[in-house]
């Protein structure tokens, strides 16, 4: 099953997409690194929405160009997310086990179930309204847009008042 | 199926240009492949282009040509109420002749057709060559200096539309109409079971698909716009810097800090691009996602997930008679061990799990603020570049300033950049409505939805297709709807497919050509959409312009194959320089099958060699001129080749051809 990224989520990135590239010698994946941002404010903000597939766009089944490496680390924090919304305590073997085998599909292209995929979309779904919430407008410069992006994620998760964790 | 088309040759009588009759075969009549036609300018070389442009296209019929275009033809000072044109050409080895019979009294010009069936009225190629013989079609291969221009232009030409034409794509979009016509004439046909219900909810859906086409029309007019915009932004932008470089010392400043803001661009582009690969790391955006990934990976440890023993050693076990400890396995234990064995996790869990955790320890494992602090780092760089940037950005704004301030046509300059600017920015606004889904419109109402107060194309379109189906449900033809919208969705597909490759495709080749053409001059495609789009400017001189549309042109008849046109031109070398004449000359006899030039005394040098040296045909040279304006009559006269008509001389001759010094008839 395929990640799936909200078009008017795709349409919002649109002006910066020509500077979403991908280091010399890795194929870049623009629309992936609008879903990437997108996710990341959802798990951000804990915020998960459905979204019709007529309302959606195919993306890829697996973690493209930049984010070839990063996948496991991608999973491994859907997951952490995952079990904290759901209220699962990491002492408690049995329903760690049994959610973390819903959710996983090791034959999978992005190491994910269907279910899972349907979360991990989830995230990306919410995560667009949250960035609606964040930006009074569509980014236009990519340099002002990551900066931006970071302050936001960092007052959201009140890493601004924090010191070294 | 191919076509082939020759031009055998032309006769004109009683029109502004003088009488003549020009026959492009060799002795055994055989079209020959080069034909040149010299004529001093005033002698009618504009003329009989358009004569033979019209002859071609069908386009002077009564509804198209006024009376005073008609008139324009007529001979100067003469009184002959008519006129002739006629055309010969061997259409896949057919003769076929076109004539265009002027009634110079009545302003009108009549067809007439003759195929091998005999004359007919009116203009009749045969349906091969149709798609070759219109208007918009017959300016590629009829061509002059002025299309060259034009398709750099979105205001003229569609260069896309030759390449859909040519190619025969378009076909797919009219396959994709066919199929719908098709369904609306199903669903006019069909005897609904409420007919009043059916004609509510077609006269609903005929109002929605009105606001789409209505929308999408606009989209597709400021889309246009748009591209002309930005072209004459560019071209602005290059009148603005010439007119405030043309003072030595504020060129010589404005330079310097232009060079400084482009550093510091290229230095903000390189740094954001390092902060979006850094960003791209969940863990480096901030220390909780870290900690977060931590603590799963020591919880998983804590509870001892993945299991050292997976889901298969108890399943493979349970095969088994004796357990690993001796005892026998009786059925009910056997159960017992294959239901439990679902509690672990199978191996490939287990090595995800294990490399996942792994992938975390990697990455966080020796401190969970690292990357995070890399990252504020590399955007605490990125900040003091931008900033930078601005600051030199700003100093090269004073400098405008000042320029624009003493100087008024610097200020004029700028005035017309801000007007073009703030229009753009309109136009961009207006296209960004058009984006997006309206997600206010509730379709479970849709009956009350007024679709005129949607903006969304999405969300129209999404309507269309939700009313569609109601009718359908009234009329029954629901399968059919399905079947419909399949195919065009598949043709949609190829029609976008075939045109962005084989666009792609001439882009590079013509990037080729232009590259052996002028090799130490950097004008390129940068993309076929609708016109030729070139690399950071709107327009190149005259001789780059030229030399860009020969490429385009010569790509496009070599890379069709199936499909043989003649190449006709005024003037191929004229406007270009010296150097790539003599390379112009080289391309020509490639460009077409059939190659007819147009051309004057002084344009032969370094063209013509080139030429002759690049082809082993032989070449047909014709001289044409006009009785009574030069000096060259006794010498014409004693040419064995020579045909004089009323009031024109021909000489079919290679030498009287090289001979001949005269670019406009002297009066």
């Amino acid at each position: 099953m395929e990640f799936r990224i909200r078009k008017d989520a795709r349409d919002w990135f649109k002006h910066i997409k020509k500077e979403l590239t991908a280091p010399p010698g890795t194929p870049s994946a623009p629309d992936f690194d609008a879903f990437y941002f997108c996710f990341i404010a959802g798990i951000c903000a804990m915020q998960k929405r459905d979204a019709p597939a007529a309302e959606t766009a195919e993306l890829v089944e697996n973690f493209p160009g930049p984010y070839r490496n990063r996948g496991r680390l991608l999973i491994g924090l859907f997951l952490s997310r995952e079990l904290e919304l759901l209220g699962v305590a990491l002492t408690d073997q049995r329903t760690v086990h049994t959610e973390i085998s819903r959710l996983v599909h090791p034959e999978a292209s992005n190491y994910l179930s269907d279910e899972g995929v349907r979360e991990f979309n989830k995230y990306a779904n919410g995560g667009y309204e949250v960035l609606l919430e964040w930006f009074d407008d569509r980014p236009r410069v990519l340099a002002t847009f990551v900066r931006a992006f970071r302050h936001k994620v960092s007052l959201a998760l009140g890493d601004e008042k924090s010191s070294e964790l | 199926m191919s076509s082939t088309m020759y031009i055998l040759g032309w006769k004109a009588q009683g029109l502004r240009c003088p009488d003549h009759e020009i026959d492009c075969r060799d002795s055994a009549g055989t079209p020959r492949s080069i034909t040149l036609i010299q004529m001093p300018n005033g002698t009618g070389k504009t003329t009989t282009l358009s004569l033979l442009r019209a002859a071609l296209s069908g386009s002077a019929t009564n509804e198209q040509w006024s009376r005073a275009r008609v008139m324009e033809f007529q001979k100067r000072g003469g009184s002959d109420p008519s006129g002739l044109f006629e055309l010969r050409l061997l259409l896949n080895d057919k003769r076929v002749t076109i004539i265009l019979d002027f009634d110079f009294e009545y302003g009108r010009i009549y067809y007439k057709t003759t195929r091998a069936h005999g004359q007919i009225e009116g203009f009749d190629p045969p349906a091969d060559f149709r798609r070759f013989m219109n208007e918009d079609f017959v300016k590629f291969y009829v061509f002059d200096g002025e299309l060259a221009d034009n398709l750099l232009s979105r205001e003229h030409t569609d260069a896309q539309k030759a390449v859909e034409s040519l190619f025969q794509i378009h076909l797919l979009e009219k396959l994709s109409q066919k199929i719908s016509e098709y369904w609306d004439e199903q669903t006019r046909n069909v005897t609904a079971k409420d007919q009043t219900g059916y004609t509510r909810r077609t006269n609903r859906l005929d109002k929605w698909r009105s606001r789409q086409h209505e929308l999408e029309q606009r989209q597709s007019d400021y889309k246009s716009e748009l591209a002309i915009v930005n072209n004459n932004l560019l071209e602005q932008q290059a009148k603005y810097d010439n007119q405030i470089k043309k003072e030595a010392d504020r060129a010589e400043r404005m330079r310097a800090a232009e060079t400084s803001v482009a550093k510091l661009e290229q230095s903000v582009h390189e740094s954001a691009q390092g902060v979006l690969d850094t960003i791209r790391d969940p863990h480096a955006i901030s220390p909780r996602f870290a900690s977060a990934m931590y603590e799963l990976k020591q919880g998983l440890d804590r509870v001892k997930l993945p299991e050292s023993a997976a889901r298969e050693f108890f399943e493979e076990l349970a095969e088994e008679e004796t357990c690993v400890c001796g005892r026998p396995i009786d059925p009910q234990t056997k159960l017992a061990i294959k239901e439990r064995a679902r509690q672990y996790l199978g191996s490939d869990d287990v090595s995800l799990l294990n490399n996942m955790k792994s992938a975390i320890t990697e990455a966080v494992g020796q401190s969970r603020s690292a990357a995070a602090n890399e990252l504020s780092r590399a955007i605490d760089a990125l900040s003091d570049k931008v900033g930078a940037e601005r600051k030199a950005r700003n100093e090269l704004d004073d400098l405008k300033l000042d320029a624009e301030r003493s100087d008024p046509d610097v200020m004029h300059a700028k005035e017309e950049i801000d007007r073009l600017a703030a229009e753009r920015d309109h136009l961009e606004a207006e296209l960004d409505c058009f984006d997006g889904k309206d997600e206010m419109i509730r379709f479970d109402r849709i009956g009350s939805i007024d679709p005129d107060r949607i903006s969304s194309i999405e969300t129209i379109r999404e309507g269309v297709g939700i009313l569609e189906e109601q009718v359908e449900e009234a009329a029954g033809t629901l399968s059919l709807r399905r079947k419909r919208n399949i195919l065009t969705a598949i043709l949609g597909e190829a029609h976008n497919g075939a045109r962005h490759h084989i666009a792609s495709e001439i882009k590079d080749e013509t990037n080729r050509r232009i590259t052996m053409l002028m090799p130490d001059n950097r004008i390129r495609i940068e993309e076929i959409d609708h016109c030729i789009v070139l690399k950071g400017q709107a327009s190149g001189s005259a001789g780059e312009n030229l030399s860009v549309a020969y490429a385009f042109l010569a790509t496009l008849f070599n890379r069709s194959g199936e499909h043989e046109l003649p190449f006709i031109v005024d003037s191929p070398a004229n406007p270009i320089d010296y150097d790539i004449r003599s390379k112009i000359g080289q391309l020509a006899p490639a460009l077409a099958e059939q190659f007819i030039a147009f051309v004057i005394s002084s344009e032969r040098e370094k063209f013509l060699p080139s030429l002759q040296r690049a082809t082993d045909k032989e070449i047909k040279y014709i001289t044409l001129f006009r009785k009574g304006a030069t000096r060259h009559e006794d010498k014409a006269a004693q040419q064995p080749g020579c045909v004089q008509t009323s009031d024109s001389f021909q000489v079919v001759s290679e030498a009287f051809f090289s001979e001949f010094q005269l670019d406009s008839e002297e009066e």
